[in-house]
């Protein structure tokens, strides 16, 4: 439920390098980076020696005639990931970050669509290079992160370049300036289907996001990084945000490394998909259950429950022993990608830690709507960027629509795709493809994807999300997607669940049918599930870990 | 080593215990997502105390691929 609604103060700049040059400025001997080198061992990073890394790796890149490139990253998250990002976001080039995981003919693809002259890549691509050089003509150098020495004129060594910008007069480099509101950042994403589109990102783009996002929520002085850093909600808006609120990121190389990392580095923040939230949260209570503490669990919620309603806040320590696996100091999980379920963020929220939902899409540098602890609601995904104006287009009866957004953070447009654009930008207003509707205090909330509505023969509008989050909270349910039945005629008449069960025990369809059923009693007739079926493995998923339905 | 892992997959992802065997795929047979996955690496990593490289994990196929991955970091 929306509370008394925090706006933070944020200090105002109008480049990534103003950014950058005030972190400096300010705060240059706090440490800006934690990362483990190749030994294990933590290396430590302050603002100032950063600073100075993207300064000698950009007079390098601009002595190599790169310094208003197009220059692309295929690489795993790494300090040295986030030195070639924030130099190319200083210069007057354009950066394009590329998911690795992505198939070699799909990387290629994506190089020459982007129009990247240079492309830095790690070793886990060394074998994409050298196998698929030949069909990349426009990349004048590969850039090894982790190249000892440079292996020919094409392919060199980021350390060698390095130790040359070093030498290097710092001048040219500097005064690299480029307009703020033309391309500056080219992200391609797939979406859950269909071919990748490259959005394009400003600089304006990117400093709205940072400084309007960190006026609605706010981030800490030290946190843990994890997400790919292709996708702008890594990118930006940690990444970018933490740089900005001066925080030290601590780089944790493996989603698998998350539990000992938590308490290793003790974070106070930590940006995760809602489906690694639920991991957090299996295992949690399975320490609970092994160790015969369910029924003390239970009574710590009532009691810290009872205890919030007069003021008092002892969750810290009446959980500290779950907080303990958290490092001690974890206070926020920032969940993005996908809507939270409303028990694993009452859940969090009952034990002293907010799960916080939001709402974002590339397209917007990725930041639309976000909760902050001031005002949690796992019922919305929060208030607007102050920077935005939002409506619902063609709202239906219960006033749900396609959300459309305008405002600072709103694309250029797609990469050399003026049709696709004109389909989404219409007089400035970007027609997300999401459905909601706004609430009275102005709140968002998400009902589902423009492309997932069934529409019934009937007329009714079926967002099957809706129905897939009352049908998830069935204890046993692991995954579902709710689909149409057809009749004869093709039309779309009645609902069915897909479902994924992980259990020793065996479910009858319908004994899962009545179950369903009960939890959609008081919906509509036509909302309700007609036919189950049960699935035997998990559905497959996107990179992002969206169900491809 | 196979009868432990086993015991993790069945405890841990609730996988029914006839289908646990070493030639069962990971991804495909057993159906185990990749935050699964994720999940179990960080049990096994706790439980023989080892570090896991991820890109090696991802190699292993099978049930056997991994038994054989972990047995060789014990040694």
């Amino acid at each position: 439920m929306a509370k008394k609604r925090v706006i933070y103060n944020v200090k105002y700049f109008s480049s990534i390098r103003e950014m950058l040059d005030m972190a400096v400025a300010e705060n240059g001997d706090n440490i800006a980076y934690i990362y483990r080198d190749k030994d294990g061992k933590d290396v430590s990073v302050s603002y100032k020696e950063f600073n100075e890394v993207t300064e000698n790796l950009g007079a390098a890149l601009t002595s190599l005639g790169l310094g208003k490139a197009h220059v692309a990253n295929v690489s795993e998250n790494s300090y040295k990931w986030i030195c070639v990002y924030l130099t190319m976001l200083k210069s007057a080039g354009v950066y394009v970050p590329i998911d690795k995981e992505l198939p070699m003919q799909d990387k290629t693809h994506l190089i020459n669509d982007s129009e990247s002259e240079a492309v830095f890549f790690s070793a886990k691509c060394e074998d994409w290079v050298r196998e698929n050089i030949d069909a990349m003509p426009n990349v004048k150098y590969f850039i090894g992160l982790d190249m000892e020495e440079d292996e020919s004129e094409r392919i060199i060594s980021f350390k060698k370049l390095l130790e040359k910008g070093k030498t290097l007069d710092k001048a040219e480099y500097d005064s690299l300036k480029s307009d703020p509101n033309e391309l500056k950042m080219l992200v391609y994403t797939s979406g859950t289907t269909g071919m990748s589109k490259g959005v394009m990102l400003s600089e304006h783009n990117l400093c709205s996001s940072v400084y309007y996002g960190l006026q609605v929520s706010q981030v800490w002085e030290r946190g843990l990084s994890v997400l790919p850093y292709n996708h702008t909600y890594e990118a930006v808006c940690d990444i970018l945000v933490s740089l900005h609120y001066r925080t030290t990121l601590c780089i944790c190389a493996s989603l698998k490394d998350v539990a000992k990392d938590l308490k290793h580095y003790k974070p106070v923040y930590i940006y995760v998909v809602p489906a690694f939230a639920e991991v957090l949260y299996s295992r949690i209570m399975s320490t609970v259950k092994k160790e015969g503490k369910e029924d003390k669990i239970k009574l710590g919620i009532s009691i810290t429950r009872a205890l919030r309603k007069i003021g008092i806040d002892k969750r810290k320590k009446i959980f500290a022993q779950i907080h303990e696996t958290f490092g001690g100091n974890l206070r926020k999980i920032v969940c993005g990608g996908a809507p939270i379920r409303p028990e694993i963020g009452q859940f969090f929220d009952d034990i002293g830690i907010a799960l916080i939902g939001g709402y974002g899409i590339t397209e917007c540098s990725p930041l639309v709507s976000v909760n902050d602890e001031s005002f949690l609601s796992y019922d919305t995904v929060g208030f607007r960027l102050p920077c935005l104006e939002w409506r619902i287009d063609s709202p239906n009866e219960e006033g749900i629509g396609e959300i459309c957004v305008k405002g600072d953070v709103v694309m250029l447009g797609y990469y050399k795709k003026p049709d696709v654009t004109a389909e989404v930008l219409k007089d400035g207003w970007f027609y997300t493809g999401d459905y909601g509707y706004i609430t009275k205090d102005d709140q968002l909330v998400i009902t589902g994807r423009k492309k997932n509505i069934i529409v019934l023969n009937n007329g009714k509008n079926i967002y099957p999300e809706e129905i897939e989050k009352r049908i998830g909270n069935i204890d046993y349910i692991t995954e579902v997607v709710v689909r149409s039945l057809k009749n004869s005629r093709g039309e779309e008449y009645s609902l069915m669940a897909e479902v994924y069960i992980e259990s020793d025990e065996t479910f009858a369809e319908d004994k899962v049918l009545a179950d369903i059923q009960e939890k959609l009693a008081d919906l509509p007739d036509y909302k309700n599930v007609t036919k189950v079926v049960i699935r035997p493995e998990p559905f497959d998923k996107t990179t992002t870990r969206k169900i491809k339905r | 080593m196979f009868d432990r892992i086993k015991e993790l997959l069945v405890s841990e992802l609730g996988i029914d215990a006839a289908e646990v065997t070493p030639d069962a795929k990971l991804k495909g047979g057993l159906g185990i997502s990749s935050v699964e996955f994720v999940d179990i690496a960080m049990t096994i990593e706790e439980e023989f105390d080892i570090e896991l490289d991820e890109d090696k994990l991802r190699k292993a196929k099978t049930v056997g691929d991994l038994c054989e991955y972990i047995e060789s970091l014990r040694k």
